[in-house]
């Protein structure tokens, strides 16, 4: 019935989303919509839409931000055309814009992107920070961290220090941040629209994995952030053992403060219940994205303050 | 000369130089250096030279920075003996200069950035300033950048003989595949 899903997760994602899972599964059958963030570090949102319009090209404009659009109508790949190669705009998921907005980084801000490429939100941070201040932009895979200096050039990123390095030891740096942003590393299982081998793929092996990688990431987050910094937690993951656990574990174990989203409205908020057992009530500030509300991969947000 | 080694790497190390010392880039391509601006340049150092320009408050962090970087700031030119590779960015930035410049139509645009030539008939117009093989940057008709190439022309004499007049070294075509 539920096509290509090993019955582990056929029965995890009954019981966590009840009411919502037939609507959950219904999206994940389809690709998630799309998006393109503008790239007003070289261009002006309207003279890149008007541009690539007249191509043939149509965008919704999602609900949260003015530069970030829905692709409705794509005549030819949007990653061939010269506004592409100019790095007028980032092909994103649309909820992926959402972190950086709620860590609201300033121009004279040090800022840390623990886990950074292929640099969507690094560059949206370049942007944000009108390519002043600084990111330091961590990636430990050898392969990928070529990819965001690509990203990095194509979009004029300029004030960025990449480091190829594990995350858990970021200390070594010797360096404290204003802020962070740990979008982890996940099972990804809000991306399964798109995945399709992770319906037969996760376990609760991987999902134990990940949320332990991920407190150790937190946990080295916490010893470079300043005193009263700010820490966006986000997964492209609907788990509780990804989201609600790790951000628990940093509020209980690690003396963070959990604050409500600037963007709030926009989400499913965090879940203080799951799996039958019950946790503090402070979890509903987080957000998750379910990937029916905007036809988007499933997403998690949380806002810390340390 | 102040130097800093970061001694992780045997293989590279990174280095402050001063912004003279690669003056001879203008030779290249002229008042390039004009990109150096109020930036800091800082080398990394292998069997090439990477140079990278970066802003005082990253160089005030980079100098606290207990670990050698993977790359920083503006990625400038790649240097490897009187080889010069300009990156793509600075084909952006040279290109608001105005000068080396060769226009070309949309159809020169799609072949360039397929790694073909530029021919007479995808040329619109050129700098006055373009000698027989000068580097050059190729622009559109927006005056976007689109990479570097090789001058088979001289402005002087125009563009009248038959086959390539830009040989192609490098454009953003790279770009899609990542
Ligand atoms: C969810 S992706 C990040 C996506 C990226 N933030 C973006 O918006 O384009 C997670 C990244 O973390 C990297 N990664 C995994 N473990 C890491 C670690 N211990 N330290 C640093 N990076 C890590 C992975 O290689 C991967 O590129």
């Amino acid at each position: 019935m539920y096509d290509g899903y090993s019955n582990f997760l056929v029965n995890r994602f009954r019981k966590l989303f009840g009411k919502n899972f037939e609507k959950v599964m219904e999206s994940y059958s389809k690709q998630p919509k799309k998006a393109v963030r503008m790239n007003n570090l070289k261009i002006k949102t309207n003279d890149c839409l008007n541009r690539l319009k007249r191509k043939g090209f149509r965008f919704s404009k999602v609900p949260w931000a003015d530069y970030v659009y829905f692709v409705e109508k794509e005549p030819t790949s949007l990653s061939a055309t010269t506004e592409y190669l100019m790095g007028y705009f980032f092909i994103q998921d649309a909820t992926s814009t959402l972190p950086a907005i709620e860590l609201n980084p300033h121009s004279d801000e040090i800022v840390l992107d623990m886990a950074a490429s292929p640099g969507g939100k690094t560059t949206h941070i370049s942007q944000l920070m009108r390519n002043h201040g600084v990111i330091v932009a961590a990636e430990v895979n050898k392969e990928r961290i070529k990819t965001l200096l690509y990203n990095l050039e194509r979009m004029g990123v300029e004030n960025v220090i990449s480091i190829r390095t594990d995350a858990t030891k970021i200390k070594e740096l010797n360096l404290k941040f204003d802020k962070i942003l740990l979008d982890a590393p996940c099972t990804a299982d809000g991306t399964i629209g798109k995945n399709k081998r992770l319906k037969k793929e996760l376990s609760q092996k991987l999902y134990d994995k990940y949320s332990k990688k991920q407190k150790e990431l937190i946990r080295a987050a916490k010893e470079v952030l300043k005193p009263g910094g700010i820490l966006v937690y986000s997964t492209c993951s609907t788990a509780p053992e990804e989201n609600e656990i790790i951000v628990e574990y940093a509020v209980e174990k690690l003396g963070f403060k959990l604050l409500t989203l600037k963007n709030s409205r926009y989400f499913t908020q965090g879940m203080p219940i799951f799996f039958g057992e019950k946790h503090p009530n402070y979890l509903k500030k987080c957000g998750r994205i379910l990937p029916y509300q905007y036809d988007t991969q499933g997403f998690f947000v949380a806002k810390l303050r340390l | 000369m102040f130097m800093m080694y970061f001694t992780i790497y045997i293989d590279m190390r990174f280095i402050e130089v001063e912004k003279t010392r690669y003056g001879w880039l203008n030779r290249l391509l002229p008042g390039v250096t004009r990109i150096f601006e109020d930036k800091i340049i800082i080398v990394a150092k292998a069997e090439t030279e990477k140079i990278y320009l970066i802003s005082k408050e990253m160089y005030h962090i980079y100098k606290k920075m207990e670990k050698h970087p993977y790359a920083l700031g503006f990625f400038f030119a790649e240097v490897d003996g009187d080889n010069v590779k300009f990156s793509l960015g600075t084909a952006d930035k040279y290109a608001k200069f105005k000068r080396k410049a060769v226009v070309v139509n949309k159809f020169g645009e799609e072949k360039f950035l397929y790694k073909r030539n530029i021919m007479k008939k995808h040329i619109l117009r050129f700098t006055q300033d373009i000698h027989q093989d000068d580097l050059v940057v190729v622009v559109n008709k927006n005056w976007e950048a689109l990479g570097f190439g090789k001058a088979l022309f001289s402005s002087k004499e125009g563009v009248e003989q038959q086959g390539a007049l830009v040989k192609h070294i490098s454009d953003k075509g790279f770009f899609v595949k990542h």
